[in-house]
């Protein structure tokens, strides 16, 4: 049976409206069994009138009560059935319900570190379509579970008290389903995943090849590419063709166990009655009852489906909620009173991804003066990110501190620590409404004049001018209307808007042509600059050039820090740097 | 080397393969053909057509089979209680087990021959949507990301095969198994059979005559889903925003009011799906009773013997067995409806692009490129594909349509055969436009672009894959070995020596990054290329257009994610590297613009500017804007 325990959790809550569910499942049962019985007394009538040779319209007179019974029962049972519908959905809109909301909650509790490493497919798969398959497991698959135990049980103890062979019969054949079922997943366990594996890993080829058609087109290969997934798909139907006829054998099982359990234990009835060992309508009754024992087996079968989805979306949904979150809030942590702007410390820090054989920061110590901008410099790969992560705490050292005006990020509040910083990444995620709800969603007391000054500083004036309701134009899905280069400038002019005393730019500007990143640096180091202590991650030697501070990475370590010129001057990574950049102009003859 | 047309309904590809395979590619239904629909099934069929028509034969064999033991059994049990010996019973019992033994082979024929056919119309349908995309991607699918498009399509195509090989199979069943059972029925007594058939009848119209409702319901669910796709989403994308701005509360509202829309439209749509439930679940006791009633009846007449009172019955319940099967899976109908809509946008979307041409560029070292009085401007919304809010993390847009994608405005420009030369302008001036349309990701609307002084819409895909190479702004690896995806871009079928390989590899200076991976070649990039930098991602992909013996090669901002010493590493290889070849490259930075021999300069569409960095600086204002700020930078830094 498909049944997990962290649904089973959320499931209590809505364990009136299931119990109701059951119970109506198994009054409509209740109501074709009855419905059996009347019409059993219905043939059994009319055979006796028949057999006795009596006149017809005693016949059908006697008849009719049973059929009126039989009919009376069979809408009941509509009724019922339309009725447990209802209790069903109910119940598992209330457990979806729940299961949403707490996703929600525990996903911010994750925080942005989670967000960073997980793909936003996979939590929307989860959050979305994954509890929406839950509807009909928790209202259709379990409650149908209960009902399946419940009533061929029963039934078969009625099939006793009239023959016990058939009884038995009929109780082996309803056993051999789940039996032969779990079987056979055993047997073929391995073989069947490995079935799955290859089909599944076709998928993903396909998906692959489909989401980089362009890439083939400019490469002239869609038509190899087209051929060779056809001829993949040949290869798999034949490799796995085989194994998929063994798989499927448990069909043989089931229908062998549903016909022969019927059909059989009628035809043994017959026998009994041939016998004089049965009354004709106990011989009728089973007729009539038999297929009712397997109905509810049948019922389960077609709600399989919903089953299987339902548990592997509550194994999604458990191993999202069981994530622990990669930072949390020491139970004593409280609020540090903090300058404005802060300095910032990093002590001898160490930090390794989980699953990376190097550390991404080795031993890294270094002093942000309240204020000041420090600028952060390196190859890729050389942990510029990290150290930012770390800054901002999205991730905890392994080993060292990171402190704000002496106090360990650790021991602070994660809500004071929030509001003390902003990020303006590469990658910027705007939120569905106009560009001005955007900025303004992070002071939501900032008046009309401190926004805009925000909106000339990040140079989203003159990028509005190109929209066709300026300010007031819709940023879509995502900010899906703007480009990577107008985003950013919007999430600059948010992070300037919240003045939080410590703003990281990690590649912010990477996006913006020359002449607008300039002037967004311009802004960055213009009036109000010495409220906050800035941080910048950049490739771009001109962003970083008038920092007060440049550090140096490389390989996770701090090879030099210092101020720009004096760095310059002392010949190490920085002045080859700039070298570098200089050799590649000298040769065009740009600097003179 | 004479390549055959890429595309066109008339002529057959002409691959080594002279037997399509029952799996093997075919060509899409023609154009407005309704996919969910007898010709749109015949189509998909194609080569399946035997195997499907075995289905439905076997799911009827099966049901009358089935019917026929409880009849049998039925029938036994009725000369039982009239009397007849036990001794009588064992033609009946044979029968029933003969009966079971047909019923439970015909069942595992189906399930298996049916998921044979299951496979082979999953393959078909994917690879209509491998060619149609092919055909349009990227300029035919508007604003559109190539991956988000195949996503959703995909998950479309899962929808459209299900109903292709499951569902179709059961209407064509219940077309079949009904009036043959209701024939059986009409042997025992025909009156019987005619008073069952208004029962059967209803089990036919109560899905149909809901089924505007269903419709109506389900497309309200699926757009509320949507919407609450797109939420969350944009939750998983600013946590930091939201946690920071501290917008929690308000986030987790606008969440829970969706769920409770979307539970309202739930509790609507279940009122008429519990009616379908209802009818489902009584039509057989249903027709059992009305059996009853009128056998009854007849069996007192004297017109029936009373021994097939009870196999009547039992067979009037079985009569609706092929209708509830279909009833059964008519559930999703309206997600099937909506997926085939999608789908059918997609194969049935004009070309774009057409690349059915032959000619071939002249032989040659490299290839001058030009274009002349070219405009063009990015078809707006070309399909009517669902903008939902897939992972736009997977996305290949390359030089496609973006959101803010500019026009073209009367372009004339001649690039000399083994020149350098950048493009230079700022965001949003035309420049990856322009780099799309000298690959032909799309054609222009006025005027044309030239390679070897030959129109590019008239060379073959192959001619203009080795004319022109693009390494676009945002690579995509395949998720597949290093090799794999180097090879991609060879024709041959001899894989070249692995010294080939590493050359191209350290023209792109990336020879040094495979050599320490584990696997070095064969090492798997992650899904997307996700393992390696935004900036190895785009020295692969360079590899692979070196690779690719390309003889124009436009890099579009290829080296932006690169650091300066790598830039300047990758710029000296691949002037070093022998092979002649014309590069044009888009760039903002000034130390690429520098490499150039020359550089044009783009504004809101139009060339502003064509010259050397020292005239450009004394003529061209926007090259001024553009790059004083780098200069100043760099004049302000102490000199060494």
């Amino acid at each position: 049976m498909l049944i997990n325990r962290t649904v089973l959790r959320f499931v209590t809550s809505a364990r009136g409206h299931l119990a109701l569910t059951v119970l109506l499942g198994l009054a409509a049962s209740a109501a074709a069994v009855g419905t059996a019985f009347a019409l059993a007394e219905v043939v059994a009538r009319v055979l006796s009138a028949s057999a006795a040779g009596s006149d017809a319209g005693r016949e059908l007179g006697d008849a009719l009560a049973p059929l009126a019974v039989a009919a009376a029962l069979t809408l009941t049972r509509a009724g019922l059935l339309w009725w447990r519908d209802q209790c069903a959905v109910r119940a598992a809109i209330d457990v979806k319900h729940r299961v949403r909301a707490r996703l929600v909650r525990h996903l911010f509790a994750l925080g942005p570190a989670h967000a960073r490493r997980t793909r936003s497919g996979g939590v929307q798969a989860t959050l979305v379509d994954g509890v929406e398959h839950l509807q009909a497991y928790v209202g259709f698959y379990l409650p149908q579970v209960v009902v399946s135990l419940v009533v061929p049980a029963t039934l078969v103890g009625i099939l006793a008290t009239r023959d016990v062979a058939v009884a038995v019969l009929v109780a082996v054949g309803v056993l051999s389903v789940p039996i032969a079922q779990r079987l056979w997943k055993r047997l073929l366990g391995e073989r069947a995943d490995v079935h799955w594996k290859a089909f599944e890993s076709y998928a993903a080829r396909i998906a692959d090849t489909l989401a980089g058609i362009v890439t083939l087109i400019s490469l002239g290969a869609t038509r190899r590419a087209g051929q060779r997934l056809a001829e993949q798909a040949e290869q798999l139907r034949a490799a796995t063709s085989a194994n998929l006829r063994a798989s499927l054998g448990v069909y043989i099982v089931t229908a062998t166990a549903m016909s022969a359990g019927t059909a059989g234990a009628t035809v043994l009835a017959a026998v009994h009655a041939a016998q004089g060992s049965l009354r004709p309508s106990d011989v009728l009754l089973v007729l009539f009852l038999a297929a009712e024992c397997f109905r509810p087996l049948q019922d389960l079968q077609t709600y399989w489906h919903e089953g299987f989805y339902g548990l592997s979306a509550a194994r999604g949904i458990a191993q999202l909620l069981d994530t622990p979150p990669v930072v949390a809030e020491r139970p004593d942590a409280a609020p540090a009173s903090l300058r404005t702007p802060p300095a910032l410390s990093v002590d001898d820090v160490t930090y390794r991804y989980p699953g990376a054989t190097q550390p991404a920061l080795r031993e890294v110590s270094l002093q942000i003066p309240a204020g000041s901008t420090v600028a952060v410099v390196g190859p890729s790969g050389a942990g510029k990110s990290t150290l930012v992560q770390l800054l901002l705490r999205d991730l905890d050292p392994d080993s060292g501190t990171v402190a704000i005006d002496g106090h360990d990020l650790r021991d602070l509040p994660l809500n004071q620590l929030r509001r003390t910083t902003a990020l303006v990444a590469q990658d910027v995620v705007l939120l569905d409404g106009s560009v001005w709800d955007n900025i303004r969603l992070a002071a939501p007391d900032a008046d009309d004049a401190q926004i805009m000054a925000a909106v000339r500083a990040a140079r989203v004036d003159e990028l509005a001018d190109s929209l066709p309701n300026g300010l007031d134009t819709p940023v879509g899905e995502r900010g899906g209307t703007l480009s990577g280069g107008q985003r950013q400038r919007v999430a600059l002019a948010r992070a300037l808007v919240a003045r939080a005393p410590v703003l990281v730019l990690d590649e912010a500007t990477s996006a913006l042509d020359a002449e607008n990143e300039a002037l967004v640096t311009e802004a960055l180091h213009g009036p109000g600059a010495d409220a906050r202590t800035t941080i910048v991650v950049a490739h771009r030697l001109s962003t970083v050039a008038r920092s007060d501070l440049i550090v140096v990475l490389d390989a996770g370590r701090v090879v030099e820090a210092g101020p720009p010129a004096e760095l310059a001057r002392m010949g190490g990574a920085w002045a080859r740097m700039l070298q570098i950049q200089r050799a590649s102009l000298q040769t065009a003859g740009a600097v003179r | 080397m004479s390549h055959p047309p890429a595309t066109g309904v008339s002529h057959p590809p002409a691959t080594g393969v002279s037997n399509p395979s029952a799996t093997g590619a075919s060509n899409p239904p023609a154009t407005g053909t309704p996919l969910l629909s007898f010709d749109g099934l015949r189509v998909a069929l194609g080569p399946s057509q035997p195997l499907f028509a075995v289905c439905v034969l076997l799911n009827l064999v099966s049901a009358v089979a089935g019917a026929a033991a409880a009849a049998l059994g039925a029938w036994a049990v009725s000369r039982a209680i009239l009397g007849a010996p036990a001794d009588d019973l064992w033609l009946p019992a044979v029968l029933v087990a003969g009966c079971v033994v047909v019923r439970t082979i015909a069942v595992w024929l189906e399930a298996w021959l049916s998921h044979a056919v299951s496979f082979q119309m999953m393959a078909r349908v994917r690879g209509w949507i491998f060619a149609s995309l092919a055909r349009i991607a990227p300029a035919g699918l508007a604003r559109r990301r190539a991956g988000d498009v195949a996503t959703t399509t995909l998950t479309d195509s899962e929808a459209l095969e299900i109903f292709y090989a499951h569902t179709s199979i059961y209407i064509a069943s219940s077309v079949v198994t009904t009036p043959v059972l209701l024939a059986g029925l009409a042997v025992i007594d025909p009156a019987v059979a005619v008073a069952v058939a208004p029962v059967l009848v209803l089990a036919c119209v109560a899905p149909l005559l809901l089924r505007r409702a269903a419709i109506r319901h389900g497309q309200a669910i699926r757009e509320t889903l949507a919407e609450l796709g797109a939420e969350v989403t944009e939750n998983v994308g600013a946590v930091r925003e939201i946690v920071g701005y501290g917008l929690t509360a308000r986030r987790e509202e606008r969440i829970r009011h969706l769920d409770e829309k979307l539970g309202r439209l739930q509790v609507a749509n279940t009122r008429r799906a519990g009616l379908e439930t209802g009818v489902a679940g009584v039509v057989a006791t249903l027709g059992v009773v009305v059996a009853g009633a009128v056998g009854g009846w007849k069996v007192g007449d004297g017109s029936l013997a009373p021994e097939l009172l009870a196999p009547a019955m039992t067979l009037a319940g079985y009569a609706p067995s092929a209708l509830l099967q279909l009833i059964g899976v008519s559930r999703h109908s309206g997600t099937t409806r909506q997926a085939a809509e999608r789908i059918a946008a997609l194969l049935y979307a004009p070309t774009p692009v057409d690349r059915s041409g032959t000619g071939t560029v002249p032989d040659g070292d490299t290839v001058g490129l030009a274009a002349e009085r070219v405009s063009f401007t990015w078809p707006r919304a070309a399909n009517a594909m669902r903008d939902d809010a897939q992972d736009a993390a997977q996305a290949d847009t390359h030089a496609g349509p973006g959101p803010d994608a500019p026009t073209l405005q009367e372009i004339d420009l001649r690039i000399d055969a083994g020149e350098n030369v950048a493009i230079a302008g700022r965001s949003g001036a035309g420049k990856s436009t322009f780099a799309a349309l000298l690959a032909r990701l799309a054609d222009p609307d006025d005027g044309a672009v030239l390679a070897a002084d030959v129109d590019l819409r008239e060379l073959s895909a192959e001619s203009m894959a080795a004319a022109v190479g693009l390494v676009p702004q945002d690579v995509f690896l395949f998720h597949d070995t290093i090799r794999s995806n180097l090879l991609l871009a060879l024709t041959d079928e001899t894989p070249p020596e692995d010294e080939t390989l590493w050359r191209a590899l350290e023209t792109a200076q990336i020879d040094s990054l495979v050599r320490s991976l584990p696997a070095g070649l064969d090492t798997v990039v992650g899904e997307r290329g996700a393992t390696l930098s935004g900036g190895e991602r785009q020295r692969l992909a360079l590899a692979r257009a070196i690779l690719s013996g390309t003889r124009a090669l436009v890099l579009d901002e290829t080296v932006s994610q690169l650091d300066v010493a790598n830039e300047r590493g990758v710029r000296d290889a691949l002037a070093a590297d022998t092979s002649e070849r014309t590069t044009v490259v888009i760039a903002h930075r000034l130390s690429t613009l520098l490499g150039a021999e020359r550089i044009v300069v783009l504004d809101r569409g139009r060339v502003v500017g064509d010259g050397t960095h020292d005239q450009l600086l004394d003529s061209c204002a926007t090259y001024r804007d553009l790059v004083e700020p780098q200069l100043a930078a760099l004049r302000s830094s102490p000199r060494m």
